[in-house]
């Protein structure tokens, strides 16, 4: 695989196709823009949706690192970017206190002795004792990587504020050290499931793209590919079934992910095609509210026409 | 192109939609970026770069499909252009004979490509295609476009008028009728252009009549319609209550002077001192989130507005985990869980059939906040807003206003959205007055615009809100 940024729009769907993702044509645009105008890429849409998986196909593609930041409520700079590691600032100053004595025994005033000290100031506020978050990981790495800020409506609006700098300017600033400017542009993408709405601000950092649910021949085609030893019949009908699963008004849709899952236990069920026994055994897998369950019985003769 | 995408940009920031100059720069360079020839490539190029939010993307589509594609969407019809064999130069007798509109017309027409060609027309015909209201109109607006372009119902005879002119300047048969061929076959372009132009906006503007159409027809709807619009519009007030309690001051409390001794920002704080604590730092004080506990009255005297105050619960709901929801009429039953599971329309119906409560008996609201009291002890709590909504009407009943000055005095805040007018409370059996004083805060709620005026006082400072 080479390393070398995709080349054109069409380069960029082959290259994830490689790395077993299937991507549509206006998808693989907003993502080669993204790459090619090294802008970070915000993506909106249901949930599982492959949003995440989005990030790790590039990363396989591109052959980058990939770089993870998960978002929760009260997510911080010091879980985000760096902390300083205490521990051993404070077993080095014990150890050191001697070689300070040294340093400045023979110092003649005190004046003097700050000076020698102050020389050294840098020592405890330097890389050694730096620990690198994701954000700073991404930064200091020497190697091009992929950054993906995982369900940034999670976070605070706080942090989102906080990562402004890092997403315009691809930089961060260390109080203690200055501001440090990524060696190599990271791609960069954030998800978002629109729980909670994000502000226009970061929104105008990003380029966006809204991921739905794709048509079923492409969920086949993805079915096909994760699951190869289903059957074509099987990956149709499980493409089908799912679209109309999506149409019923359940609590919670079921994802591509749990499409691949089923398609995977009816393998192990050995199921050739689906019928109402075997979809009703499953359905469970697929749904996961017992209201949602019920309901996709109800309409189980729907779902399989 | 870029004149183009910019005017584009325009015409999005006129519909509503923020694009901000940065953007717009961005979708010039993405344009230069990508093959124009492909219109999903370049039309995910623009969307990616210039609409940020999903609500937008409905206008995006329109407008593109209005500003890019030169015949909606059937297609660029190519007409097939002769190789240009050399014809002699034209006497000017002969250009006379064609007018000067005509000519220049025509002058312009050979150097236009189809897509400029289309954006003329539409520019031209603007004011004939939003008139446009019936297939049979169609003609007529076509022939008011090409009146405008200066190629009316003259331009067949000017041609005429030309070719005879031509032979009069001495150029032979076949000469002239090849320079004919030529115009004509510009003018036809042109025509062709027009007839495709308003056979698409016609079918534009009828599917956009029928959607409008459609969706007045579900507003109206009176049982079950929660379309998504309403429901995202819903979930986005209470986003926007939960993000004010959130930040209510009385919510907000200093850090702990003592309590848990943060070691690690202790030590940070202290590194240039040599680790030696002069400043201590302690940790954050666990955040107290609202409790909400809501009352929602679903009988008769309710019913216009019973599913929006539903609506609201259940949002109110997904947006706070400890959240409970409660109906009454003249008993009061918990449907939290019920609310929990189903989707918006679901939940609503569900709430509106409870098990343990006669939904058909009339209402007493005395009783039903003495059974909330007596039944849920637990659902109020020094942490909770109590939300009521209802009407206040107990059908003469004992309103026992006791009651709710327990409760009053139990919860944080009192809250009462009514749907009736103020100026009826305390009319007929209504009870308010006897409620309101038990309030921390009382409003009238009765849409979406009043909820939120409800909802921007909720949070106010408390006391100002008293009436």
């Amino acid at each position: 695989m080479s390393t070398a940024d995709f080349s054109s729009v069409a380069d960029c769907v082959a290259r994830l196709d490689a790395a077993d993702y299937l991507i549509d044509a206006e998808a693989a645009t907003v993502a080669y823009l993204a790459t090619r105008m090294e802008k970070p890429l915000l993506v909106e849409g249901p949930a599982g949706v492959g949003k995440t998986e989005l990030a790790r196909a590039l990363s396989r593609a591109l052959d980058r690192e990939l770089i993870r930041l998960q978002c929760y409520e009260g997510l911080d700079e010091a879980k985000a970017l760096y902390e300083w590691e205490y521990a051993k600032q404070l077993l080095y100053t014990q150890i050191l206190r001697d070689k300070i004595g040294d340093a400045v025994g023979d110092a003649p005033t005190l004046a003097e002795a700050v000076e020698r000290i102050a020389v050294q100031d840098d020592v405890f506020f330097s890389d050694r004792f730096l620990l690198p978050r994701p954000l700073l990981k991404a930064i200091l790495s020497e190697r091009p990587v992929v950054l993906l800020i995982d369900e940034i409506d999670k976070g605070d609006a706080e942090f989102e504020a906080f990562l402004l700098e890092m997403l315009g300017d691809y930089q961060v600033t260390v109080p203690e050290l200055g501001t440090l400017t990524a060696r190599t542009r990271p791609v960069t993408v954030l998800t978002s499931n629109a729980q909670r709405e994000l502000s226009d601000a970061l929104r105008r950092r990003c380029l966006h793209l809204h991921l739905d649910f794709p048509g079923p021949e492409r969920e086949r085609d993805i079915i096909r590919r994760r699951v190869p030893e289903a059957s074509a019949e099987l990956a149709r009908q499980v493409a089908q079934a799912m679209a109309k699963l999506r149409t019923l008004g359940l609590r919670k849709l079921p994802s591509i992910s749990e499409s691949i899952d089923w398609a995977r236990a009816l393998v192990l069920l050995n199921a050739e095609t689906l019928d109402p026994a075997v979809v009703s055994e499953t359905l469970s897998l697929v749904l996961k509210y017992e209201g949602d369950v019920r309901k996709g019985r109800e309409s189980l003769h729907a779902l399989l026409n | 192109m870029d004149e183009h995408i910019l005017q584009f940009v325009r015409a999005l920031r006129a519909a509503g939609v923020r694009v901000s100059p940065p953007e717009a720069a961005e979708a010039l360079v993405a344009a230069g970026t990508i093959d124009l020839d492909d219109r999903p490539t370049f039309r995910a190029a623009l969307r990616g770069t210039l609409v940020k939010r999903d609500l937008d993307l409905d206008v995006f589509e329109q407008l593109f499909e209005l500003y890019f594609s030169p015949y909606g969407s059937r297609g660029i019809p190519r007409t097939a252009v002769d190789p240009v064999d050399e014809l002699p130069p034209l006497p000017p007798e002969a250009l006379e004979a064609l007018g000067n509109e005509l000519r220049a017309l025509l002058d312009r027409l050979s150097e236009m490509s189809d897509l400029e060609l289309a954006l003329m027309v539409r520019e031209a015909g603007r004011e004939a295609i939003a008139g446009l209201e019936s297939l049979l109109q169609r003609g007529m607006a076509g022939r008011a476009i090409l009146d405008a372009l200066g190629a009316g119902s003259g331009a067949d005879a000017a041609l005429d008028r030309f070719q005879a002119a031509l032979k009069a300047a001495g150029m032979d048969e076949e000469t002239a009728r090849a320079w004919r061929a030529r115009m004509r076959q510009q003018l036809d372009r042109l025509r062709t252009a027009v007839r495709g132009t308003v056979d698409s906006e016609f079918e534009r503007l009828d599917a956009q009549r029928r959607r409008d159409r459609l969706r007045s027809d579900l507003t109206r709807a009176p049982l079950g319609a929660v379309t998504p619009r309403e429901s995202a519009e819903m979930a986005r007030l209470v986003e926007r209550l939960g993000r004010k309690l959130d930040s209510l001051p009385e919510l907000r409390r200093r850090p702990r002077r003592r309590g848990a001794l943060d070691m690690q920002r202790t030590w940070r704080a202290n590194l240039q001192s040599g680790g030696v604590p002069f400043r201590l730092r302690w940790k954050k004080p666990p955040q107290h989130k609202p409790q909400v506990a809501a009352l929602c009255d679903i009988s008769n005297s309710m019913q216009s507005t019973v599913r929006f105050m539903l609506h609201f619960l259940y949002r109110l709901q997904d947006r706070f985990s400890r959240v409970r929801t409660f109906v009454f009429v003249s008993g009061t039953e918990e449907v939290t869980a019920e609310f929990s599971e189903a989707d918006a329309g679901t939940a609503i119906d569900r709430a509106l059939q409870p098990r343990n409560i006669a939904w058909y008996s009339s209402t007493n609201y005395g009783r039903s906040l003495e059974s909330f009291a007596t039944e849920y002890p637990d659902a109020v709590t020094p942490r909770t807003i109590l939300l009521v909504l209802g009407d206040g009407r107990g059908n003469y009943t004992p309103p026992r206003a006791d009651v709710l000055a327990t409760l009053r005095g139990r919860a944080r805040r009192v809250v009462w959205f009514n749907p009736e007018s103020r100026l009826s409370w305390g009319l007929g059996d209504s009870a308010m007055p006897a409620y309101v004083p038990h309030c921390t805060q009382v409003a009238e709620v009765r849409n979406v615009a009043q909820l939120e005026a409800a909802i921007d006082a909720m949070v106010a400072p408390p006391g100002r809100s008293h009436p």
